[in-house]
């Protein structure tokens, strides 16, 4: 590879790892909510799944990529209230409920999209990549980072106003208390459960948005099974990234970068490394992480336990 | 009463229980010469997709050849496939397929003792006695898509969704295609590790857009239609690709070059209405180029760079040779 040829293909790498990380970043930093309010919500993948599948449904009907968005948004968090329901006001064991919302989600959307969309022609117009005068025409530079869809640049803004309000407003800190101390919160006079429903809605809102960002804003068609695994990604983004939305958005550039440097190298003759040592790189990352920032972690104390009113 | 009531609601559970359990055993009595098919599959044939191609393969039989038809659904029942091999064979079955390569082993043993049932297999290579296999050989459509990338393109992706067999073999074909008219054609070849991924099928076909690819092919089931999608989007559109196994060249008008359908429900009829007419095949069958009824390559005249006159006489001409067996498409 000479010098153009290696810098072409960062300029694509970085690019890809981009588009690739967004549904991760919105569902990660959506989890961080749900997590940090003590909700552990294993239900991500099927959230998704739903968020892709509604997204596409009111795009595919309506032409509208914002309504789209929006539906998106809304049937994640119509699924969410779901799992709030059963978790907060019914006190089920979070990881059942969450199992059984990622087994819904999936074999509902595939019931659906196979009921009314037999065929789909030609799919949808996606959301196109914006051409910022100047920037996007920087060699290489612009390849890396100006030529993205609003969808993908808009992780920029989420992940600053997730740490904004989880960390300098009062409903964050109230939030946060309630996954750490929730009886210190009722103490106070706030509703707990109220808390708890509001991180919820937040993180599978986010979630949806992740799985409609898929259909709308990277292939144009619902496709079974899209998110292959993503949502269970997020979930390990969000321990990885230590419970910080900023955290959850850089480490989740990080699986997106191995990946698309997985796909990449695969495709360069001169490599002799098996594509299933590169295929396995996140999640190896992901063990040694693991391993190695241990200790009195950042997890909320009352992460995954139902709060009992007395 | 109420016991009454019970001890006959009972009978009759059982009986039903009895009958669906024992349905290959159970059928209307029929005469010696009828000609009967069973078919055995390993899922549910309710679900579009391979057991389903079965299962309409078998209603054609019915519709088409007035065959006597039946079939049993085995999912993860493997203790149960040579039994019901001997079950359909011992009615006198003149033909039952196992729908998979797992039932192979099962039907060579039962073979033993039916010399007169003839056991066909799918995605099988087998031939010994009456138990045939049958197989698509997607490598030579792949090879004619080869030459037709070689001819007019800079260079190739193949975008596989995992490294089996079937999809291998595609893709050795198109290797062996391009060979054929460019040595130093650049082909490479990105295996996803999922056939629901359609955002990594469409960023590798991206990645191979960048790298000076003008061609990208899936062979990813559903996640190929992210590679179509890249194909629409990367360098205002110019790339093409091939539409594989099924028509979607709706998807992307411009792009999409040629389709190579496969109909193996089709190929099936085809042997099964030849053993009733007493000609049972005497090797395995490799469904190719030669079966035009089976597998078929077409061109797409809307294409923004469709492909020229002179080529596709060439590539027929290339074809005629894979069916003649002067050319192999690939290592037997």
């Amino acid at each position: 590879m000479d010098d153009m040829m290696f810098l072409t293909f960062l300029a694509t790498l970085v690019g890809a790892a981009w588009r690739l990380a967004t549904p991760l970043i919105f569902a990660s930093i959506g989890e961080v909510f749900s997590e940090r309010a003590g909700v552990l919500n294993i239900g991500l993948e099927g959230t998704m799944l739903v968020g892709a599948f509604c997204g596409f449904a009111a795009a595919f009907a309506s032409g509208s990529i914002l309504l789209g968005l929006l539906a998106g948004v809304a049937g994640g968090m119509l699924f969410g209230l779901i799992f709030a329901f059963f978790t907060i006001t019914i006190k089920a064991d979070q990881i059942v409920v969450g199992a059984a919302l990622n087994l819904l989600g999936m074999g509902l959307t595939a019931f659906l999209f196979r009921t009314y969309y037999v065929s789909t022609g030609k799919g949808i117009e996606i959301a196109q990549p914006v051409h910022i005068p100047f920037l996007s025409d920087i060699p290489f530079l612009g390849e890396a980072f100006f030529r993205q869809n609003l969808i993908v640049y808009s992780t920029v803004l989420v992940a600053i106003l997730a740490s904004l309000v989880l960390f300098r407003t009062s409903f964050g800190l109230t939030l946060r208390a309630v996954g750490e101390h929730p009886k210190a919160v009722d103490v106070a006079g706030r509703n707990v459960a109220g808390y708890r429903y509001a991180a919820v809605l937040v993180g599978t809102g986010l979630a949806g948005l992740g799985g409609a960002f898929l259909t709308l804003g990277h292939s144009n068609q619902f496709v079974e099974g899209i998110t292959s695994g993503r949502g269970f990604i997020a979930l390990a983004v969000v321990v990885f990234a230590r419970w910080s939305p900023t955290g959850a958005f850089f480490v989740s550039l990080l699986f997106g970068l191995f990946y698309a440097l997985q796909l990449m190298l695969q495709a360069q003759a001169s490599i002799v490394v098996p594509y299933q040592v590169l295929q396995a790189l996140p999640y190896i990352m992901t063990i040694v992480t693991l391993v190695v920032v241990r200790g009195k972690g950042a997890a909320p104390s009352k992460l995954g336990q139902p709060y009992e009113m007395r | 009463m109420n016991k009454t009531a019970f001890s006959r609601r009972s009978l009759l559970a059982s009986t039903i229980a009895f009958t669906v359990a024992a349905s290959p055993l159970w059928q209307a009595p029929v005469h010696a010469e009828d000609f009967k098919m069973g078919l055995l599959v390993p899922g549910s044939i309710g679900e579009e997709g391979w057991n389903r191609i079965a299962f309409d393969a078998l209603k054609r039989v019915e519709k088409e050849l007035g065959a006597k038809i039946s079939y049993v659904e085995l999912p993860e029942n493997p203790a149960a496939f040579e039994k019901a091999f001997r079950d359909y064979a011992g009615q006198g079955y003149q033909v039952v397929l196992g729908h998979g390569f797992q039932f192979q082993d099962a039907a060579l043993t039962a073979a033993e003792d039916f010399p007169d049932t003839v056991f066909l297999i799918s995605s099988s290579r087998i031939h010994e006695g009456k138990v045939i296999g049958l197989n698509t050989d997607a490598s030579q459509p792949f090879y004619l898509m080869g030459v037709i990338a070689a001819k007019l393109g800079k260079g190739a992706g193949l975008i596989g969704g995992m490294e089996i067999p079937p999809i291998t073999q595609a893709f050795e074909g198109f290797v062996n295609g391009v060979k054929s008219v460019n040595p130093d054609f650049p082909v490479s070849t990105i295996y996803l590790g999922s056939f629901t991924d359609a955002s990594a099928a469409k960023e590798a076909a991206l990645s191979v857009i960048s790298q000076g690819a003008d061609f990208v092919i899936p062979n990813a089931n559903s996640a190929g239609m992210g590679v179509i999608q890249a194909a629409r989007e990367a360098s205002g559109g110019k790339a093409s690709t091939f539409s594989v196994y099924s028509d979607y060249t709706h998807a992307a008008p411009q792009n999409v070059l040629g389709t190579f359908l496969a109909d193996y429900g089709q190929g099936i009829v085809r042997i099964v209405s030849g053993i009733k007419d007493g000609k049972v095949p005497d090797s395995n069958v490799d469904f190719g180029l030669k079966d035009t009824d089976v597998i078929k390559f077409t061109y797409n005249d809307a294409a923004n760079r469709p492909v020229p006159a002179e080529l596709r006489t060439f590539v027929d001409d290339v074809s005629a040779k894979i069916v003649a067996g002067d050319i192999q498409t690939r290592a037997k």
